[in-house]
């Protein structure tokens, strides 16, 4: 017999194992890599993280300064954590002045810190460093935490979170270096090597790349707050990019105050978006006769953006909204004055969501005064099942509210409100299975101050921060959701800025 | 005609048995080529021979032009029929004259020449006539001091005979122009001679003339001169004789071969030989006119063409094998067997296949023509060896300090390096280039022999081709991966041992014993390179098995099995504390089967490719399979039988290598080999069957019919395929590198190798597996591992740059977990201090590759893998430092403790004195088993040697029992030329002859029709009734 034969057997049996073996499974992995966390350098907490360091930017650490540095880190979990405070002072130019910390102030200076379980801690970095400007290091020894700052300064104060992670880029919508209006951008290098960094402002005028902000030097370990309105003068609308060169990484803040000289005072502290994004999500706003708000988009990027923002007004039985449509150029902003546009309902609350339609992210960020007092904050990037929110004010005439948003069209979420503080979760009936429906939004006032006996002895971590009273908040859902706090607030004009999300993955909020 | 010039007492004895000879027409002319007077020429000839003339010469021109005053005598005019041109240092024997005169009537030749014997021992042969080769080397007939006992009597037709006592025939001599009279001193012979074979005379030797010779001339040249001499008259005939189309064929090789012998000079301190082979093309450079005039003049004359001259002269260059018994190659037998070889050896080869061999070895040589002038980049696997020492030390001892510290044996390589390091005196370039790109033309030379015993001129030639043109080693080579080049270079040797230990012919082998040693040799040789060698022996004989039952051959299964058995385990036992700790152990890492380094990827277009890549060029490679599939279509009888064989172990190969690829044993633990290293055994599976087809050609389809049928359609597709199969070589051969990247990262990088102060920095190598330097691990020891989406990434750790010790993979620690778990954290946000965790081990920078080659050298990027980059930079306690764009380094500002440093306690250290006693123990016994196999198979080859004629009529016999159709060629006896030789001249029989006749051709007969050396032929009727002369060719 020849030997052909059985050996083309052979073949077919052969071939057609391989075929079917290459059909029914892809190569795996050879070598597996741990995939980083993608689109976390927007704050958030890792719950199961083995530590987490938080980065805090933007402030003054001088008494009398412009924006009062303070940083509460919150610790809602049941276990103590541990954790290092570093302060870095730095320099601040302003008005065409530097002023350099003292000789004795200009190295960063740690210290060690407990935080109890279900409690807070809060550092005013000016008792720790006398500096122009001054940055905070938090490192944790664990996840589950969330770090927030707040600036308190003669024109109003604010909160935002810190950054979770350092970036190469930074972007911000918003800014003003009007005659009434200091824009003070805090650039934050907290590493070992000195950053080269270049900025471009987009304003009315067009686009502008000041000497003064190519290849500015960061140094390392180093602050530096300068005052955007020594090159970029007297423009209301001012959006901004920074970029750091090679590589680098660094953190950046904006403080934007108004004295009042123009109709307009408060101080917004606001932490910068690394990565442009398609989606964003606005919880909550209303435009009325003493309210109004702005959408601000700005495209860092190359190529047109062609953006839809839509205002939604859940449980009401109003008729949707038509889109507004907008091309944002590239290297350009756009901005939709709610007040001026006449098919908004007018004293109803909405939710807006900015959505690129080709492709193009956009930085967007929202702009509301309420009467005099105007701030702003970005929108929500993520949802998430529960958020954080460290400082909660307990000082307010009118107690602060949150508000939450179900994105899911077709199933309802069910809420709770928890708050903590001084080694406590207080309970609170009324805030506990709160129903959101599907595509629906809530707003959950939160009582404050805290009730008798809630904490009648302040934990040793906050020994830093007398007379600094209040609690954090939790928002838990059974549904992955965006919350925020609501910016029509106790007297205090806040932004409506979303919390801190909570998750090692996190999805876009739509 | 003797030619006399200040002769010595011994002249009385020339004038002597000059005056006796018995030849009556003898007259005689002495030309006196100024002799001093006191010489007493004219009286001592006078004395001697009366009627003798005597024509006094001024000065001395040289032996030629002094005898050509003959031409300017009127005796030439007068009728003279022969000339007998002589030496004043010569005796002939009384009947010399008349057995020359004898000679040249009966053969017709116009030069003959007789037996010179020795002045004082006339039983000591000093010449018998000379062959040349085409660069006019001579090589003597006979020994100089050979005992003569007759052993080469008789007529024999030769290039050159000596010119101490030629006759000549007149007519001749006055057609050629007598001796070329550039030619002073030696050499004159040899031009004479040539100019007679060109005029169509034949030259002959007859043993009937004897004459004594006392080499005067030996005396009064000195050696070097005596070279300088020959060297340029040599030169000068050649110029000379050849037209102008063979010519510019040998010029370049003649030069070729002077650069080489000038090159072997220096290095054997030489100078004088070296200065004789320039001076004598600038001799030759600096007679243009000369030169004209004589090729002028040649022309005239010429009857013969080159061809015909070149058919009885020595093929090829003698001068390389010459040169290599002048080094001492050999001496006496072993001499005599080393060039019975190379004749042997140049038999098997027809001219066009030596031909393609020659240009495969010109690409080859091309496309590493760079790395041989520049030496190899440390890319890859291809970095520096180290220090001898170190290595040895290492190969020593129990304890590495390679990466993360090793408590393991060495790899066996550590100490064959180190030791041929230190007999290189650290020539490691020259050490890395032997172990690199020599191993490609090693795996070339292997499958020429793995298909030698076909018997097939061209087969060797077809497997050669077909086994150079598998991309894999390119690949390889491009990629600075040192595994599948060394399978690639042993693959065809563990071949050849399986398929003779098949016993199936043509291949049986008489000795399993043998083939196991040969086996187990080759695997451990391979097993210093590839850890995983004795699966590479076990694989190829599992293959070869299956495919000997599926030729239904069961007794050929078994006996590859046994061998491939005996030789994994013998191969595994001679690297002996090696494989004793993994035997303890039990824990072969995976990277073992892997190879050196992570495997690459292959898509399933690239497996039947045999590769991916630049070489790797699907549908161009594709051809070698339609090469090999040839005599599956067309072969008969062994041949397909084979060819099923290697087909089945080619398929073998690309299943493994996807099921490699495709990771289908990964969900049984199972690591499969690197796909490359099973490619390279497809490839050489292929590279059989293409040699066999080749075989087929000649024995199945050609001759047994003219009409161009599907047989022959077949045979034609199969040598497109080849052809085609080359073309991706060729194209990369272009690049002088072999697509290797042109530099490496050792400049850029020696801050971190050679720091202000202490040992070499430990750097830990982060990145894509493919870029790391040396074989690390994986990441994925926690959870987070198993979201990985396609990003691949490893680590490694080095104490400065990589070198040899590195290259083995070590066994994942402790301190390697915790590295994995920090380089984790940082990755996932979940830590900004990630310096300070890797200063637990002592790191002292990161690096992380991003191309293989530093700017501005062309390398593939092998980009990181996503937000590595951005978690390093996001370190808080990690100085980026800017070296290249590409290779991202951070310094680790940590501080490092002494007690994770280098040498401290937490750094860990060799094991227990017992231990390394144990180990120590263990290396005599690798060295004891070592030396025992080489010797055993040596031992074996000898016997083998010793009865290899019963042994080739066994395989013979054999053959015919096996197969019932016509038996297959003799391996070892390559066919007679097709065309017999046209006869010399008329009375001359140029066919073998003598004591072998002319109708039995055995191998011996081969060789001595190719050797150079006449043996005796004891049955060889007397010369007196010699009526032909053995032409030797």
């Amino acid at each position: 017999m020849s030997p052909r034969l059985p050996f083309l057997v052979l073949v077919g049996l052969v071939g057609g194992s391989i075929v079917v073996g290459s059909a029914q499974g892809s190569r795996p992995t050879l070598v597996a890599a741990p995939r980083p966390v993608a689109g976390l350098t927007a704050p958030a907490v890792r719950p199961a993280a083995a530590g987490a360091t938080w980065y805090c930017a933007g402030g003054t650490a001088q008494d009398g300064g412009l924006a009062d540095h303070r940083v509460i880190v919150a610790n809602p979990t049941d276990g103590e954590a541990t954790g290092t405070l570093t302060v870095f002072p730095g320099r601040l130019e302003l008005a065409g002045t530097t002023t350099e910390p003292a000789a004795s102030d200009r190295t960063p200076t740690t210290e060690a810190f407990a935080v109890a379980a279900r409690s807070r801690a809060t550092f005013r970095l000016a008792d720790m460093r006398s500096a122009p400007v001054a940055a905070a290091l938090v490192e944790l020894d664990r996840g589950g935490l969330a770090v927030e700052h707040q600036v308190v300064g003669a024109n109003g104060g604010d909160v935002a979170p810190c950054a979770s992670a350092a970036a190469s880029s930074w972007h911000f919508a918003w800014g003003s270096t009007s005659r009434d209006a200091r824009e003070v951008l805090v650039l934050f290098n907290p590493f070992a090597s000195d950053i080269a960094v270049d900025a471009s402002f987009a304003t009315e005028a067009g686009v502008r790349e000041p000497l003064g902000w190519q290849a500015l030097i960061v140094p390392a370990r180093g602050v530096v707050g300068i005052d955007v309105g020594q090159d970029v003068t007297r423009r209301d609308q001012v959006a901004a990019t920074i970029r750091a060169r090679g590589g680098g990484r660094l953190i950046v803040d904006r403080l934007q105050v108004f004295d009042g000289r123009a109709g307009r005072r408060g101080l917004s502290l606001s932490l910068g978006q690394p990565d442009p994004t398609e989606i964003a999500l606005f919880p909550g706003g209303r435009v009325g006769a003493h309210t109004g708000e702005r959408i601000v988009l700005y495209n860092p990027d190359d190529d047109p953006a062609e953006v839809e923002v839509h205002v939604q007004t859940p449980g009401t039985d109003r008729a949707p909204v038509q889109p507004f449509e907008m091309v944002v150029r590239p290297g350009r902003y756009e901005v939709l004055d709610y007040a001026a546009e006449d098919r908004l309902p007018r004293d109803v609350d909405h939710v807006t969501v900015v959505r690129s339609r080709n492709g193009v992210p956009v930085v967007a960020e929202r702009v509301q005064n309420a009467g005099s007092q105007l701030s702003a904050a970005p929108g929500a990037l993520f949802r998430a099942s529960t958020w954080v929110f460290p400082a909660v004010q307990a000082d307010g005439a009118q107690p602060p509210s949150f508000t939450v948003v179900n994105p899911d069209a077709d199933h309802p979420a069910r809420v709770s409100v928890d708050l903590y503080a001084e080694g406590r979760r207080i309970p609170r009936p009324e805030l506990q299975q709160l129903d959101v429906p599907a595509g629906g939004r809530i707003t959950v006032p939160v009582p404050m101050p805290l009730p008798a006996g809630a904490g009648s002895a302040a934990p040793a971590a906050t020994a830093g921060s007398p007379g600094w009273r209040g609690a954090s908040v939790v928002v838990r859902s059974d549904r992955a959701v965006v919350a925020a706090r609501d910016g029509r607030g106790d007297g205090v004009v806040r932004a409506g800025g979303p919390g801190i999300p909570v998750g090692d993955h996190l999805d876009p909020p739509l | 005609m003797l030619v006399v010039h200040d002769p010595g007492d011994w002249f009385t004895v020339t004038l002597a048995a000059l005056a006796a000879q018995d030849y009556p027409a003898l007259r005689v002319l002495v030309v006196d080529a100024g002799s001093s007077a006191s010489a007493g020429v004219s009286e001592r000839v006078t004395a001697a021979m009366p009627d003798a003339v005597v024509h006094r010469l001024d000065g001395n021109p040289g032996f030629g032009a002094a005898a050509n005053e003959v031409l300017d005598r009127p005796a030439i005019a007068a009728g003279v029929e022969y000339l007998l041109f002589c030496h004043d240092d010569v005796a002939p024997a009384r009947r010399a004259t008349q057995a020359l005169v004898d000679a040249a009537q009966a053969t017709g030749a116009g030069v003959v020449g007789p037996k010179l014997v020795s002045w004082d021992d006339p039983r000591r042969l000093r010449q018998f006539g000379c062959l040349v080769d085409k660069a006019g080397v001579a090589i003597p007939v006979v020994e100089p001091g050979e005992l003569d006992q007759g052993q080469h009597d008789g007529l024999r037709a030769v290039c050159e005979v000596p010119g101490a006592f030629t006759l000549v025939h007149a007519g001749l001599f006055a057609a050629i122009g007598g001796f070329d009279e550039a030619i002073d001193r030696l050499g004159d012979d040899l031009s004479l001679c040539w100019r007679a074979r060109l005029a169509g005379a034949p030259v002959v030797v007859t043993a009937a003339a004897r004459v004594r010779h006392r080499e005067v001339l030996a005396a009064r040249l000195a050696p070097a001169e005596r070279e300088r001499l020959s060297s340029r008259h040599r030169l000068r005939v050649v110029l000379t004789s050849y037209r102008w189309w063979y010519l510019v064929r040998l010029l370049p090789q003649l030069a070729l071969w002077s650069v080489a012998t000038v090159a072997l000079a220096l290095v054997r301190l030489r100078p004088g030989h070296a200065r004789a082979v320039v001076g004598a093309w600038w001799w030759n450079v600096c007679r243009p006119r000369s030169l004209w005039r004589a090729r002028r003049h040649v022309g005239r004359f010429r009857r013969t063409s080159d061809r015909e001259v070149r058919r009885l002269q020595v093929p090829g260059l003698v001068h390389p094998m010459v040169l290599l018994q002048r080094a001492g190659v050999g001496t006496g037998t072993r001499r005599r067997a080393v060039r019975d070889r190379l004749d042997a050896w140049c038999a098997g080869w027809t001219r066009g296949g030596a031909a393609v061999l020659l240009v495969l070895a010109g690409v080859l040589l091309m496309g590493s023509r760079h790395l041989l002038t520049r030496g190899v980049p440390g890319v890859g696997d291809f970095a520096p060896f180290g220090a001898p020492r170190d290595l040895v030390g290492q190969w020593f001892g129990t304890w590495r300090p390679t990466g993360l510290g090793v408590d393991a044996p060495a790899p066996t390589a550590l100490g064959v390096f180190g030791g041929l390091g230190a007999l290189l005196r650290g020539h490691d370039g020259l050490l890395r280039l032997a172990c690199t790109v020599a191993l490609i033309p090693v795996g070339v030379v292997g499958a020429v022999r793995l298909l030698r015993p076909t018997g097939s001129r061209w087969a060797p030639v077809a497997a050669a081709v077909a086994y150079a043109a598998v991309p894999v080693p390119y690949v390889a080579l491009a990629d600075g991966r040192w595994a599948p080049l060394a399978v690639y270079a042993a693959a065809p040797f563990l071949l050849g041992g399986l398929v003779r230990a098949s016993g199936v012919a043509p291949f049986g082998s008489s000795s399993l014993m043998r083939d196991i040693l040969h086996l187990a040799i080759v695997g451990g040789l391979l097993a210093l390179a590839v850890p995983a060698a004795a699966l590479v022996v076990l694989f190829l004989a599992v293959g070869l098995a299956v495919g000997c039952l599926l030729a239904l051959d069961l007794r050929g299964a078994l006996r590859v099995v046994l061998a491939g058995l005996g030789g994994t385990v013998a191969a595994a036992a001679l690297q002996l504390p090696w494989a004793v700790d993994a035997a303890r152990s039990w824990r072969v890492p995976g990277s073992w089967a892997a190879g050196l380094r992570a495997p690459v990827e292959v898509d399933a277009g690239g497996l039947l490719a045999l590769g991916s890549g630049a070489v790797a060029s699907a549908p161009w490679t594709w051809g070698l399979a339609a090469a090999a599939a040839v005599p599956m279509v067309v072969g008969r009888s062994w041949r397909a039988s084979w060819a099923v064989r290697a087909w089945v172990l080619a398929c073998g190969g690309w299943v493994t290598a996807a099921a490699a690829a495709g990771g289908w044993a990964s969900g049984w633990g199972l690591g499969l080999p690197d796909p490359a290293l099973a490619l390279v055994c497809t490839g050489a599976a292929l590279a059989l069957a293409a040699g066999i087809g080749m075989a087929a050609l000649e024995q199945d389809v050609v001759g047994r019919s003219r009409r161009l049928g599907f047989r022959r359609l077949v045979v034609v597709l199969g040598w497109v395929g080849l052809v085609a199969a080359t073309v991706p070589v060729l194209r990369a051969s272009l690049d002088g590198y072999w697509h290797l990247p042109r530099g490496d990262f050792g400049e850029v990088l020696a801050f971190v190798d050679h720091p202000p102060s202490g040992p070499p920095a430990r750097i830990l190598w982060l990145g894509d597996p493919a870029a790391l330097p040396a074989p690390g691990w994986a990441f994925g020891s926690g959870p987070e591992a198993a979201t990985a989406d396609g990003a691949t990434m490893g680590f490694a750790v080095t104490d400065g740059l990589p070198t040899l010790p590195a290259r083995w993979p070590q066994r994942r620690g402790p301190v390697a977990d915790r590295i994995d778990r920090a380089v984790q954290l940082a990755l996932t946000q979940q830590t900004a201090r990630l310096g300070g965790q890797l200063a637990r081990s002592g790191i002292d920078y990161v690096v992380v590759p991003q191309r293989r080659a530093p700017s501005p050298v062309t390398a593939p990027e092998v980009p990181a893998p996503p937000g590595l980059i951005e978690a390093l930079a996001g370190q808080l306690d990690l100085e980026r430092v800017d070296v290249d764009p590409a290779v991202v380094v951070y310094r680790n500002l940590a501080p490092i403790s002494a007690c994770d440093r280098r040498g401290g306690p937490c750094y860990g250290g060799p094991a227990s004195d017992r231990a390394g006693t144990g180990h120590r123990l263990l290396l005599v016994g690798q060295a004891v088993l070592w030396l025992g196999a080489v010797a055993a198979a040596i031992g074996l080859r000898r016997r083998a040697g010793a009865v290899r004629l019963p042994a080739t009529a066994e395989r013979s016999e054999r053959a015919q029992r096996s197969e019932p159709g016509p038996a297959p060629p003799e391996p070892t006896l390559p066919e007679p030329a097709p065309s017999e030789p046209e006869p010399v001249a008329a009375g001359v029989d140029d066919r073998p002859s003598g004591a072998n006749g002319g109708a039995t051709t055995t191998r011996r007969t081969v060789r001595r029709r190719r050797s150079v050396k006449i043996k005796a032929k004891e049955s060889e009727p007397p010369p007196e009734v010699v009526e032909s002369v053995k032409v030797i060719r």
